[in-house]
């Protein structure tokens, strides 16, 4: 039972097949032309060697004329050869890599859409490393090394029919190669598979620490604890290093078996020459060839072995990127057409359509009923039970402590984590496609994100709205940069009062019906809140506008206050009569 | 601050570290090279004997060659591995070091990524020298010279005919495997650029997701990654020239003897001889000839990878120039007499002068981008200032705006230590950890955080929210005490009640004799904070005590805009 479960982690399931002919699948019929040609082109320059020693072996003086034969048809063969293999070697190693690399391409598209919790669990360095490490592997051996490696197999048929063509006596040895071989291959290969495997386990956790590393090199300095940091460091460095070594190592154990092999193989072709050359069957020439050949078998086998080890570990890097390609996405995500890999079960879009409710009040343009979610691996619902309605244009503060389900209450608005129970209707329609949902919702946080980029890049990507209401709208809010200002990775070279402008300018040019204000202007002096603040009446006057309180003094004028506690409303009602309750529950 | 990796200086070349670096063991390895060499070059010379003779004692010698071939060969190349992973390890540390000392402006503008792949992929093949160069270099280089010579010797082939045949192949191979190392730069750079924008997706998937910018990412990846396939579709085409050339090389040279024998020498050949010639240029150039274009690719890449390494090896941390360094006492914790800082042709901060008392509670106020966050990093000595007196306490807390979180316990972020609390369960250092956090109003049992103090964090803190990363921040600058606290918009993030909380752990601390230095754009601390500082455009333009800030008009402005704003 034990053995069954090893070798169940160290096959390939059928899925890692699957996508590589899913990604092969517009290239198959130009592909098999290229083998084609590729053995054939192969198998007429090994050729080459055969008509030298049957020249020899036959001639008995090599007159000039013999030699200029020999030489002209050595010519053609191998010009004629030459051609076919670069034919098939270009063209199928390109081939091949536009086939892998939409492997990347799908991927994205799926990993785009994965939930939230997704991300939560897994840190930013496991998922990125399927793109850097594991797609490199991929595209760097699919590329030109599947191409080597297709022709090293050319040759190792090639020399087996040429050898065999000799004289049948060498299938023997021929024979006996396979087996060792074989035995060879089986003694090595799952020890191998399982160190390259720990390699890439323990990739990640030395890089994710260099990553972190470099984003906190200031509080770690002043921690004065770069010691234990560094300690970390090496530890992580030589673990990855040791399954390096230790990789290395099997090699050279797995390639002494492999040459020591080759040697007794050598003999034997050897003490087999020295029959057939005594029974007169063959002479000088075929013997070279036939204890060439055995030599060039020999590395020919090393090439191909290295290379077989390395594809094992770009299937690795398959498995891995399938793993990602077959992980269920976001409940309420459509792949987009450009997807094309079939990875998951059809059916999926029919529940994507829209559903409209008849038992709710017409006048609400936003309608919650009953909403709760429960985040993934909690038992306690974050929020529970929330139930309130909102006309166009009307605004709704939230207030509420700190853990009483405020930001929860915005993930759930955007179902950015499944919700457990409950509605959301916008404008009497509950909307099951998530872009379509979150399309009406423009969020505005402190926590703002940079991409490396223009501002104008970093406010509007999409360009959904011109250059010039863009510039009206900063001029509004009383922020006067050029649009062309570079902004570096995570908004480096921005303050953080910067940061929420620009985000709150991201927000605002948003073509959303709902928007949501939590702690927008939390960095912000004072001075430029009273311009935001009229900047964002002037805005949204007809728009329905969700805020989180964190100050009091900005829900005071909402026309619905909720108090949240323990993940459900304590009350809901008009400002003042909630925030005398809240206050006095306060302080 | 007199840890000693700030103090150790390691300049030293990384060429001259790859190459001389253990030098008995890299020795060793050219000396396994050498044999394996010379054990191949034998062969042929055994196995002409065992065609002439047909005798199984030059078989048996033969292949006693070819095992000590195998066997040195096979020893080339693992020393040659083993040596480089010695070598990345040495140079990963480095690197590390490097980019835990280089300060901020030092590091120009570098990104995370592009430092993260110095590690990732610049180490790793930078020591390809080792792993493949040195090895190879003697297999390669030896035969070639020794072929020539040979066949003139033996058999009176004009040694220029073979040297030009030679140095043919070598001029294709050069500029063909010059070129893909041109493309493979040119891959490297794009793969760094495609990770760039996967690393900038995943880490903000949360915002991407609610912006609904989802379709745009993807966009933009995927014209990169285009971009990238269609580089490498060009460097895969010109690799695989090169390799059609140099798989066939035996080929041409059988070609090209045979060639030489039928015009240019006037005796003819027998049937033995011509094999004899075969096999020596087979054994002898084949190999070398094949292996060329790979190996000059390979020193071509790993010199662009030294160079990057070295670029990055060679910054330096400017440090502040000061005139004259003033004592810290019981009166002064930190003291900056006309201070100037900039970057470049920028003027961040202007002739600042300033004094920290014991037990004060000091606020910078100002509008964005007014030199605040500087002015703090300056007072850590972070930047390049210039100054004619300066002093500072080396026991200084700082709490960053941007919070940083490892992927660690809450525990271990706290203490900034890994493996804190886990191993050795001191009570008092969990304690110490617990006090903190309770300091910064982070109440595990509250907040739901599972394992409590030893509930693992995400990367960059992905699972806390802003206000939870921020007083994680403040937990972690106050499980030590020091004279001096630098908060750089520390409550920016929490709700009232919890700034309320945040300030009378302020105050407690202050009462027992340290002092604070706040950046803020909250004003609910300025009341109870005994100087105010205003800067503008990198200069203090007032100081002085809550009270007589009103009676500034521009100050008063500043601050009214606030009460005008709010009712």
């Amino acid at each position: 039972m034990k053995s069954a479960a090893a070798k169940k982690s160290n096959h390939f399931s059928v899925n890692v097949y699957n996508t590589l002919f899913q990604a092969y699948k517009p290239f198959i019929g130009r592909i098999t032309v290229t083998l084609f040609i590729g053995l054939i082109g192969r198998f007429l320059i090994l050729s080459n060697l055969h008509v030298i020693a049957k020249t020899i072996d036959s001639q008995a003086s090599l007159s000039h004329q013999v030699m200029q034969n020999l030489v002209i048809t050595l010519f053609i063969i191998l010009s004629f050869a030459i051609s076919c293999a670069l034919i098939f070697r270009v063209l199928f190693s390109r081939y091949s890599a536009l086939a892998v690399s939409q492997i990347h391409d799908e991927t994205v598209l799926r990993v785009s859409r994965f939930p939230l919790y997704f991300f939560d669990k897994n840190p930013v360095g496991k998922i990125t490393t399927r793109f850097s490490s594991d797609y490199g592997n991929i595209f760097r051996l699919f590329g030109g090394p599947l191409a080597e490696f297709l022709s090293i197999i050319f040759d190792l048929l090639s020399i087996a029919i040429i050898i065999i063509l000799i004289h049948p006596i060498f299938l023997v040895t021929i024979a006996l190669a396979a087996l060792g071989f074989a035995i060879i291959l089986k003694l090595n290969q799952d020890k191998l598979r399982s160190l390259r495997k720990t390699v890439s386990i323990q990739r990640a956790p030395s890089i994710t620490h260099f990553s972190e590393t470099v984003q906190g090199a200031l509080v770690i300095r002043l921690s004065q604890n770069m010691q234990s940091f560094l300690a970390r460091f090496k530890n992580l460095n030589t673990l990855f290093l040791q399954s390096k070594y230790d990789v290395f190592n099997q090699i050279f154990k797995f390639s002494f078996q492999l040459n020591m092999l080759s040697l007794v193989l050598f003999i034997f072709n050897g003490l087999f020459c020295i029959q057939l050359f005594r029974q007169n069957i063959i002479g000088a020439g075929y013997t070279t060839l036939v204890l060439g050949l055995t030599v060039l078998a020999t590395s020919t086998l090393q090439m191909f072995f290295e290379w077989y080890s390395q594809f094992d570990e770009a299937l690795v890097g398959i498995e891995r990127m399938d793993e990602y390609l077959r992980t269920p996405m976001e409940p309420g995500f459509a792949l987009p057409k450009s997807a094309r890999f079939v990875t998951h079960k059809s059916g999926d879009l029919k529940a994507l359509s829209p559903e409209t409710s008849s038992g709710l009040d017409p006048q609400n343009f936003l309608s919650v009923s009953n909403l709760t979610l429960i985040y993934p691996g909690h038992t306690i619902p974050a929020l529970k039970s929330v139930t309130f309605g909102l006309k166009k244009g009307q605004k709704l503060g939230i207030v509420g402590k700190t853990g009483a389900g405020k930001s929860s209450l915005i993930a759930a608005l955007l179902k950015l984590y499944p919700i457990a129970d409950g509605q959301i209707f916008i404008d009497q329609i509950a909307r099951k496609n998530l872009t379509d949902h979150r399309r009406l919702f423009s969020v505005i946080t402190q926590d703002s994100f940079f991409i490396k980029g223009s501002l104008y890049e970093n406010l509007d990507p999409e360009k959904q709205t011109s250059k010039q209401n863009l510039m009206s709208i900063m001029a509004l809010i009383g922020y006067t940069a050029s649009l062309d200002l570079e902004i570096e990775e995570n908004g480096k070279n921005l303050s953080s009062g910067e940061r929420q402008v620009i985000s709150l300018i991201r927000g605002l040019i948003k073509k959303a019906e709902i928007f949501i204000f939590d702690e927008a202007t939390a960095h912000i002096d004072l001075q430029s809140e009273v311009l935001i603040q009229n900047a964002i009446q002037k805005l949204l006057h007809d728009k329905t506008q969700i805020r989180i309180a964190h100050r009091i003094q900005t829900v005071t004028d909402c026309d619905l206050l909720i108090w949240l506690e323990n993940g459900m409303i304590k009350k809901q009602g008009p400002p003042q009569e909630i925030l005398e309750g809240f206050n006095t529950n306060l302080y | 601050m007199t840890d000693p990796l700030l103090t150790s200086k390691n300049e030293k070349s990384i060429v001259a570290f790859i190459l001389i670096d253990r030098w008995p063991q890299k020795l060793l390895l050219i000396l396994f090279s050498l044999v394996g060499t010379i054990a191949g070059l034998i062969v042929p010379l055994y196995q002409q004997q065992f065609i002439l003779h047909f005798e199984v004692k030059d078989l048996l010698l033969t292949s006693v060659f070819i095992f000590f071939a195998f066997l040195f060969n096979q020893l080339t190349t693992f020393s040659g591995q083993k040596e480089s992973i010695k070598s990345q390890q040495t140079l990963g540390e480095h690197m590390y070091k490097k980019s835990l000392i280089n300060k901020e402006e030092t590091l120009q503008h570098r990104t995370t990524g592009e430092m993260v792949s110095l590690y990732s992929t610049d180490v790793p093949s930078s020591t390809m020298w080792l792993e493949q160069s040195i090895p190879f270099f003697l297999t390669t280089f030896f035969p070639l010279i020794l072929a020539p010579i040979f066949l003139v010797k033996l058999y009176a082939i004009p040694a220029g005919y073979t040297f030009s045949f030679v140095g043919l192949i070598f001029a294709f191979n050069i500029a063909m495997s010059y070129r893909q190392s041109i493309y493979f730069f040119r891959f490297k750079q794009l793969a760094a650029q495609r990770m760039g924008l996967v690393n900038e997706w995943v880490q903000n998937i949360k915002s991407i997701k609610v912006l609904n910018w989802i379709e745009y990412f993807e966009r933009k990846i995927l014209k990169k990654r285009i971009e990238e396939t269609n580089n490498r579709i060009q460097m895969v085409t010109n690799g695989q020239i090169m390799n059609s050339v140099s798989s066939t090389v035996h080929f041409w040279i059988n070609l090209f003897i045979l060639t030489v024998a039928l015009f240019s020498v006037e005796r003819q050949f027998t049937g033995t001889e011509i094999l004899t010639i075969l096999w020596i240029c087979g054994v002898f150039l084949s190999r070398p000839l094949r292996q060329l274009p790979w190996l000059l690719t390979m020193l071509f890449d790993a010199w662009t990878s030294i160079k990057r390494l070295q670029d990055f090896a060679q910054l330096q941390n400017q440090p502040a120039v000061i005139e004259k360094l003033t004592p810290v006492n019981q009166a002064v914790l930190s003291h900056a007499k006309n201070l100037n800082f900039s970057i470049g042709s920028k003027q961040i901060l202007k002739s600042i002068n300033l004094t920290i008392a014991p037990g004060q509670l000091y606020a910078i106020v100002g509008p964005l981008g007014s030199g605040k966050s500087s002015l703090l990093k300056s007072l850590m000595m972070e930047t390049s200032f210039t100054a004619t007196e300066f002093s500072t306490t080396p026991k200084t807390g700082y709490v960053p705006q941007d919070s940083f979180i490892m992927s660690a316990s809450i525990a271990e972020n706290v203490r900034i230590e890994y493996g804190a609390l886990s191993t050795n369960s001191d009570p008092t250092d969990s304690n110490s950890v617990k006090n903190a956090l309770q300091q910064a109003s982070f109440d595990v049992t509250s907040e739901k955080m599972p394992q409590g103090q030893m509930t693992q964090i995400g990367e960059r803190g992905l699972n806390l929210s802003g206000g939870q990363r921020q007083r994680l921040s403040l937990a972690r600058a106050f499980t030590k005490s020091h004279d001096l606290y630098l908060l750089d918009d520390p409550f920016s993030a929490v709700d009232i009640k919890t700034e309320q909380n945040l300030i009378a752990t302020v105050q407690s601390l202050k009462k027992s004799g340290s002092s604070f230095l706040i950046a803020t754009h909250r004003y609910a601390i300025l009341p109870q904070t005994d100087q105010i500082i205003y800067m503008d455009h990198g200069e203090i333009i007032w100081q002085g005590p809550y009270s007589a800030i009103v009676k500034d008009s521009e100050l008063d402005l500043f601050l009214r805009g606030v009460e005008v704003g709010l009712t």
